[in-house]
Protein backbone atom coordinates (compact mmCIF):
# COMPACT_ATOMS: atom_id res chain seq x y z
CA UNK A 1 0.00 0.00 0.00
CA UNK A 2 1.73 3.39 -0.97
CA UNK A 3 -0.75 5.70 0.76
CA UNK A 4 0.85 8.19 3.19
CA UNK A 5 -1.63 7.83 6.17
CA UNK A 6 -0.27 11.70 7.43
CA UNK A 7 -1.49 12.90 4.43
CA UNK A 8 -4.45 11.00 4.11
CA UNK A 9 -5.43 11.96 7.32
CA UNK A 10 -4.46 15.25 6.40
CA UNK A 11 -6.75 15.55 3.96
CA UNK A 12 -9.97 13.77 5.76
CA UNK A 13 -9.27 16.46 8.60
CA UNK A 14 -9.44 19.31 5.98
CA UNK A 15 -13.41 18.80 6.16
CA UNK A 16 -14.63 19.92 9.60
CA UNK A 17 -16.67 17.06 11.09
CA UNK A 18 -18.58 16.12 13.95
CA UNK A 19 -16.55 13.64 14.91
CA UNK A 20 -12.31 13.42 14.96
CA UNK A 21 -10.98 11.95 12.16
CA UNK A 22 -9.81 8.29 13.92
CA UNK A 23 -6.98 6.08 13.09
CA UNK A 24 -9.14 2.80 11.80
CA UNK A 25 -10.86 5.80 9.41
CA UNK A 26 -8.24 6.85 7.82
CA UNK A 27 -6.96 2.79 8.04
CA UNK A 28 -10.47 2.44 5.94
CA UNK A 29 -10.29 4.76 3.73
CA UNK A 30 -6.27 4.16 2.70
CA UNK A 31 -7.34 0.41 2.07
CA UNK A 32 -9.75 1.68 -0.61
CA UNK A 33 -7.43 3.75 -2.04
CA UNK A 34 -4.85 1.45 -2.41
CA UNK A 35 -7.60 -0.67 -3.86
CA UNK A 36 -8.74 2.40 -6.39
CA UNK A 37 -4.79 2.77 -6.63
CA UNK A 38 -4.18 -0.71 -8.23
CA UNK A 39 -7.57 -0.79 -10.34
CA UNK A 40 -5.19 2.20 -12.30
CA UNK A 41 -2.25 0.55 -12.45
CA UNK A 42 -3.60 -3.03 -13.72
CA UNK A 43 -4.73 -0.63 -17.39
CA UNK A 44 -1.61 0.06 -19.07
CA UNK A 45 -2.11 1.83 -22.51
CA UNK A 46 0.29 0.21 -25.51
CA UNK A 47 3.93 1.07 -25.34
CA UNK A 48 3.92 2.54 -28.82
CA UNK A 49 1.00 4.99 -27.77
CA UNK A 50 2.39 7.83 -28.38
CA UNK A 51 3.44 7.41 -32.19
CA UNK A 52 0.38 6.93 -32.92
CA UNK A 53 -1.12 9.72 -31.96
CA UNK A 54 1.82 11.48 -33.76
CA UNK A 55 1.15 9.50 -36.61
CA UNK A 56 -2.38 10.72 -36.62
CA UNK A 57 -1.35 14.01 -35.91
CA UNK A 58 0.98 14.14 -38.77
CA UNK A 59 -1.89 12.71 -41.58
CA UNK A 60 -4.24 14.85 -40.75
CA UNK A 61 -1.89 17.82 -40.97
CA UNK A 62 -0.90 16.71 -44.58
CA UNK A 63 -4.02 16.16 -45.56
CA UNK A 64 -5.11 20.04 -44.02
CA UNK A 65 -1.91 20.90 -46.22
CA UNK A 66 -3.53 19.84 -48.91
CA UNK A 67 -6.35 20.71 -49.06
CA UNK A 68 -5.37 24.64 -47.85
CA UNK A 69 -3.11 23.93 -51.65
CA UNK A 70 -6.29 23.34 -53.56
CA UNK A 71 -7.82 26.36 -51.68
CA UNK A 72 -5.06 28.71 -52.79
CA UNK A 73 -5.40 27.80 -56.11
CA UNK A 74 -9.01 27.42 -56.63
CA UNK A 75 -8.86 30.90 -54.84
CA UNK A 76 -6.17 32.54 -57.74
CA UNK A 77 -8.16 30.54 -60.26
CA UNK A 78 -11.85 31.77 -59.31
CA UNK A 79 -10.40 35.47 -59.25
CA UNK A 80 -8.92 35.67 -62.70
CA UNK A 81 -12.53 34.22 -63.92
CA UNK A 82 -14.38 36.43 -62.10
CA UNK A 83 -12.47 39.59 -63.25
CA UNK A 84 -13.12 38.25 -66.63
CA UNK A 85 -16.42 37.97 -66.35
CA UNK A 86 -16.91 41.63 -64.92
CA UNK A 87 -14.54 43.28 -67.36
CA UNK A 88 -16.85 42.03 -69.78
CA UNK A 89 -19.73 42.82 -68.04
CA UNK A 90 -19.12 46.31 -67.93
CA UNK A 91 -17.17 46.04 -71.53
CA UNK A 92 -14.12 47.70 -69.94
CA UNK A 93 -11.51 49.09 -72.44
CA UNK A 94 -8.09 49.33 -71.64
CA UNK A 95 -6.96 52.94 -71.69
CA UNK A 96 -3.24 54.37 -70.52
CA UNK A 97 -5.18 57.23 -69.20
CA UNK A 98 -2.76 60.50 -67.69
CA UNK A 99 0.04 58.10 -68.58
CA UNK A 100 -1.02 58.84 -72.00
CA UNK A 101 -0.41 62.74 -71.02
CA UNK A 102 2.78 62.61 -69.31
CA UNK A 103 4.35 60.39 -72.09
CA UNK A 104 5.72 63.66 -73.87
CA UNK A 105 7.71 64.25 -70.30
CA UNK A 106 10.01 61.71 -70.04
CA UNK A 107 12.85 64.19 -68.60
CA UNK A 108 10.79 64.64 -66.17
CA UNK A 109 9.34 61.18 -65.18
CA UNK A 110 13.48 60.22 -65.16
CA UNK A 111 13.95 63.19 -62.85
CA UNK A 112 11.39 62.12 -60.46
CA UNK A 113 12.55 58.67 -60.35
CA UNK A 114 16.37 59.62 -59.84
CA UNK A 115 15.30 62.65 -57.54
CA UNK A 116 13.26 59.94 -54.82
CA UNK A 117 16.65 57.28 -55.46
CA UNK A 118 18.66 60.34 -53.98
CA UNK A 119 16.69 61.22 -51.03
CA UNK A 120 16.80 57.31 -50.31
CA UNK A 121 20.81 57.85 -50.54
CA UNK A 122 20.55 60.42 -47.90
CA UNK A 123 18.09 59.05 -45.71
CA UNK A 124 20.18 55.89 -45.46
CA UNK A 125 23.75 57.79 -45.06
CA UNK A 126 23.03 60.23 -43.39
CA UNK A 127 19.90 60.87 -41.59
CA UNK A 128 20.00 56.51 -40.17
CA UNK A 129 23.46 56.91 -39.16
CA UNK A 130 22.94 60.10 -36.85
CA UNK A 131 20.09 58.58 -34.93
CA UNK A 132 22.00 55.56 -34.34
CA UNK B 1 7.84 31.96 -18.40
CA UNK B 2 6.29 28.16 -16.96
CA UNK B 3 7.77 25.05 -17.99
CA UNK B 4 3.92 24.72 -19.44
CA UNK B 5 3.81 27.36 -21.36
CA UNK B 6 7.92 26.98 -23.33
CA UNK B 7 6.04 22.90 -24.33
CA UNK B 8 3.16 24.66 -25.45
CA UNK B 9 4.71 27.16 -27.21
CA UNK B 10 7.29 24.66 -28.84
CA UNK B 11 4.26 22.44 -29.85
CA UNK B 12 2.45 25.46 -31.40
CA UNK B 13 5.71 25.79 -33.79
CA UNK B 14 5.29 22.37 -34.98
CA UNK B 15 7.51 20.72 -32.67
CA UNK B 16 6.31 16.77 -32.61
CA UNK B 17 8.81 15.73 -29.92
CA UNK B 18 7.16 18.40 -27.89
CA UNK B 19 4.02 16.98 -28.30
CA UNK B 20 5.48 13.79 -27.45
CA UNK B 21 6.71 14.62 -23.94
CA UNK B 22 3.18 16.08 -23.35
CA UNK B 23 1.61 12.55 -24.27
CA UNK B 24 4.43 10.91 -21.79
CA UNK B 25 3.68 13.41 -19.02
CA UNK B 26 -0.27 13.28 -19.20
CA UNK B 27 -0.88 9.55 -20.39
CA UNK B 28 -1.34 8.64 -16.85
CA UNK B 29 -3.68 10.89 -15.91
CA UNK B 30 -5.69 10.51 -18.83
CA UNK B 31 -6.10 6.63 -19.03
CA UNK B 32 -7.23 6.60 -15.25
CA UNK B 33 -10.15 9.67 -16.00
CA UNK B 34 -11.31 7.43 -18.97
CA UNK B 35 -10.94 4.01 -17.39
CA UNK B 36 -12.80 5.30 -13.81
CA UNK B 37 -15.98 5.95 -16.31
CA UNK B 38 -15.72 3.63 -18.92
CA UNK B 39 -15.69 0.24 -18.12
CA UNK B 40 -15.52 -1.23 -21.67
CA UNK B 41 -11.78 -2.03 -21.73
CA UNK B 42 -11.74 -2.23 -25.67
CA UNK B 43 -12.50 1.17 -26.28
CA UNK B 44 -9.79 2.72 -23.88
CA UNK B 45 -7.10 3.36 -25.67
CA UNK B 46 -8.98 4.58 -28.85
CA UNK B 47 -10.73 7.35 -26.06
CA UNK B 48 -7.30 8.44 -24.98
CA UNK B 49 -6.10 8.66 -28.55
CA UNK B 50 -9.02 11.19 -29.50
CA UNK B 51 -8.33 12.95 -26.07
CA UNK B 52 -4.94 13.66 -26.99
CA UNK B 53 -5.81 14.86 -30.64
CA UNK B 54 -8.46 16.83 -29.11
CA UNK B 55 -5.38 18.74 -27.04
CA UNK B 56 -3.31 19.08 -29.84
CA UNK B 57 -6.18 21.02 -31.84
CA UNK B 58 -7.55 23.35 -29.38
CA UNK B 59 -4.05 23.63 -27.48
CA UNK B 60 -3.99 27.04 -29.13
CA UNK B 61 -7.00 28.46 -27.78
CA UNK B 62 -5.68 27.18 -24.02
CA UNK B 63 -4.65 30.64 -22.36
CA UNK B 64 -3.29 29.37 -18.72
CA UNK B 65 -5.95 30.43 -17.00
CA UNK B 66 -5.71 26.74 -15.03
CA UNK B 67 -2.86 24.28 -14.74
CA UNK B 68 -2.03 22.28 -17.94
CA UNK B 69 -2.70 18.81 -16.38
CA UNK B 70 -6.08 20.38 -14.89
CA UNK B 71 -6.67 21.08 -18.67
CA UNK B 72 -6.09 18.25 -20.41
CA UNK B 73 -8.05 16.41 -17.46
CA UNK B 74 -11.14 18.15 -18.18
CA UNK B 75 -11.20 17.23 -22.18
CA UNK B 76 -10.81 13.70 -21.26
CA UNK B 77 -13.61 13.87 -18.70
CA UNK B 78 -15.99 15.51 -21.36
CA UNK B 79 -14.51 13.21 -23.70
CA UNK B 80 -15.35 10.02 -21.76
CA UNK B 81 -18.84 11.57 -20.71
CA UNK B 82 -19.82 12.56 -24.14
CA UNK B 83 -18.59 8.37 -25.40
CA UNK B 84 -21.33 7.30 -23.04
CA UNK B 85 -23.86 9.53 -24.06
CA UNK B 86 -23.11 8.13 -27.34
CA UNK B 87 -23.27 4.62 -26.37
CA UNK B 88 -25.86 5.09 -24.29
CA UNK B 89 -24.49 4.32 -21.04
CA UNK B 90 -26.52 5.53 -17.92
CA UNK B 91 -24.97 8.41 -16.24
CA UNK B 92 -26.53 8.06 -12.82
CA UNK B 93 -27.36 10.70 -10.81
CA UNK B 94 -27.49 9.73 -6.78
CA UNK B 95 -29.00 11.20 -4.06
CA UNK B 96 -27.43 11.38 -0.63
CA UNK B 97 -30.82 8.77 0.34
CA UNK B 98 -29.70 6.20 -2.84
CA UNK B 99 -26.67 6.17 -2.18
CA UNK B 100 -27.27 4.95 1.58
CA UNK B 101 -29.66 2.49 -0.42
CA UNK B 102 -27.00 0.80 -2.22
CA UNK B 103 -25.06 -0.13 0.59
CA UNK B 104 -27.54 -1.58 2.56
CA UNK B 105 -26.42 -5.03 3.56
CA UNK B 106 -28.83 -7.49 0.77
CA UNK B 107 -25.96 -10.59 0.77
CA UNK B 108 -26.37 -13.64 -1.43
CA UNK B 109 -24.18 -16.16 -0.35
CA UNK B 110 -21.54 -15.52 -3.04
CA UNK B 111 -20.93 -12.06 -1.06
CA UNK B 112 -20.85 -13.92 1.98
CA UNK B 113 -17.72 -15.69 1.00
CA UNK B 114 -16.17 -12.12 -0.83
CA UNK B 115 -16.15 -10.88 2.54
CA UNK B 116 -13.74 -13.31 3.97
CA UNK B 117 -11.20 -11.61 1.71
CA UNK B 118 -11.42 -7.59 2.84
CA UNK B 119 -9.77 -6.66 -0.27
CA UNK B 120 -12.01 -7.95 -2.24
CA UNK B 121 -14.93 -6.61 0.02
CA UNK B 122 -13.42 -3.37 -0.65
CA UNK B 123 -14.00 -4.18 -4.53
CA UNK B 124 -17.58 -5.03 -4.12
CA UNK B 125 -18.19 -1.56 -2.17
CA UNK B 126 -16.31 0.39 -4.73
CA UNK B 127 -18.29 -1.06 -7.77
CA UNK B 128 -21.11 -0.24 -5.91
CA UNK B 129 -19.68 3.70 -5.81
CA UNK B 130 -21.66 5.90 -8.85
CA UNK B 131 -18.79 6.93 -11.25
CA UNK B 132 -18.95 10.72 -10.40
CA UNK B 133 -18.20 9.79 -6.82
CA UNK B 134 -15.31 7.80 -7.51
CA UNK B 135 -14.04 10.56 -10.08
CA UNK B 136 -13.88 12.73 -7.10
CA UNK B 137 -12.77 10.43 -4.72
CA UNK B 138 -9.65 9.53 -7.05
CA UNK B 139 -8.95 12.80 -8.29
CA UNK B 140 -8.84 14.50 -4.28
CA UNK B 141 -6.48 11.44 -3.02
CA UNK B 142 -4.44 9.60 -5.88
CA UNK B 143 -3.62 12.98 -8.16
CA UNK B 144 -3.56 15.19 -5.94
CA UNK B 145 -6.14 18.05 -6.99
CA UNK B 146 -8.00 20.36 -4.80
CA UNK B 147 -12.02 21.21 -4.81
CA UNK B 148 -11.73 23.65 -7.44
CA UNK B 149 -9.31 21.74 -10.04
CA UNK B 150 -12.17 18.93 -9.81
CA UNK B 151 -14.57 21.79 -10.31
CA UNK B 152 -13.33 22.73 -13.12
CA UNK B 153 -12.83 19.44 -14.49
CA UNK B 154 -16.19 17.97 -13.62
CA UNK B 155 -18.14 20.95 -14.24
CA UNK B 156 -19.66 20.86 -10.38
CA UNK B 157 -19.73 23.57 -8.17
CA UNK B 158 -17.15 22.99 -5.64
CA UNK B 159 -19.76 22.56 -2.76
CA UNK B 160 -21.37 19.52 -4.89
CA UNK B 161 -17.39 18.06 -4.92
CA UNK B 162 -16.92 18.54 -1.18
CA UNK B 163 -20.69 16.56 -0.67
CA UNK B 164 -19.30 14.00 -2.77
CA UNK B 165 -16.07 13.47 -1.52
CA UNK B 166 -17.50 13.77 1.94
CA UNK B 167 -20.27 10.83 1.44
CA UNK B 168 -18.30 8.76 -0.35
CA UNK B 169 -15.48 8.39 2.41
CA UNK B 170 -18.03 8.38 4.96
CA UNK B 171 -20.15 5.15 3.47
CA UNK B 172 -17.39 3.49 2.73
CA UNK B 173 -14.71 3.69 6.24
CA UNK B 174 -18.25 2.90 8.01
CA UNK B 175 -19.01 -0.53 5.88
CA UNK B 176 -15.11 -1.33 6.27
CA UNK B 177 -14.90 -0.69 10.04
CA UNK B 178 -17.95 -2.64 10.60
CA UNK B 179 -16.47 -5.14 8.46
CA UNK B 180 -13.47 -5.13 9.79
CA UNK B 181 -14.90 -5.65 13.35
CA UNK B 182 -17.20 -8.52 12.45
CA UNK B 183 -13.49 -10.24 11.91
CA UNK B 184 -12.27 -9.65 14.71
CA UNK B 185 -15.23 -10.92 16.56
CA UNK B 186 -14.31 -14.36 14.25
Amino acid sequence: MNIDKEKLKGQMEEEKTLSPITTEDVEAIGRVLAVLENEDKSIQLSSNFSDSIIKQVMHKRAKENRFGWFGYLAGIVGLIVMLIISLSLVEFKFDLGFLKGIANYSGLFLFGIAFICLLNILEKRFIRFSSE
Amino acid sequence: MTEDQILVARILRGDMEAFRNLIKVHERLVSHMVSRLIKQREDHEEICQDVFLKVHEKLGVFNFQSKLSTWIATIAYRHAINFMKKKRILIEEVSAESLVERFVDHETPEEIFIDKDLDAYVKTLIEKLPAQYKMVLTLFHLDGMNYEEIGEITGMPEGTVKNYLFRARNILKEKIKTQTSKEEIV
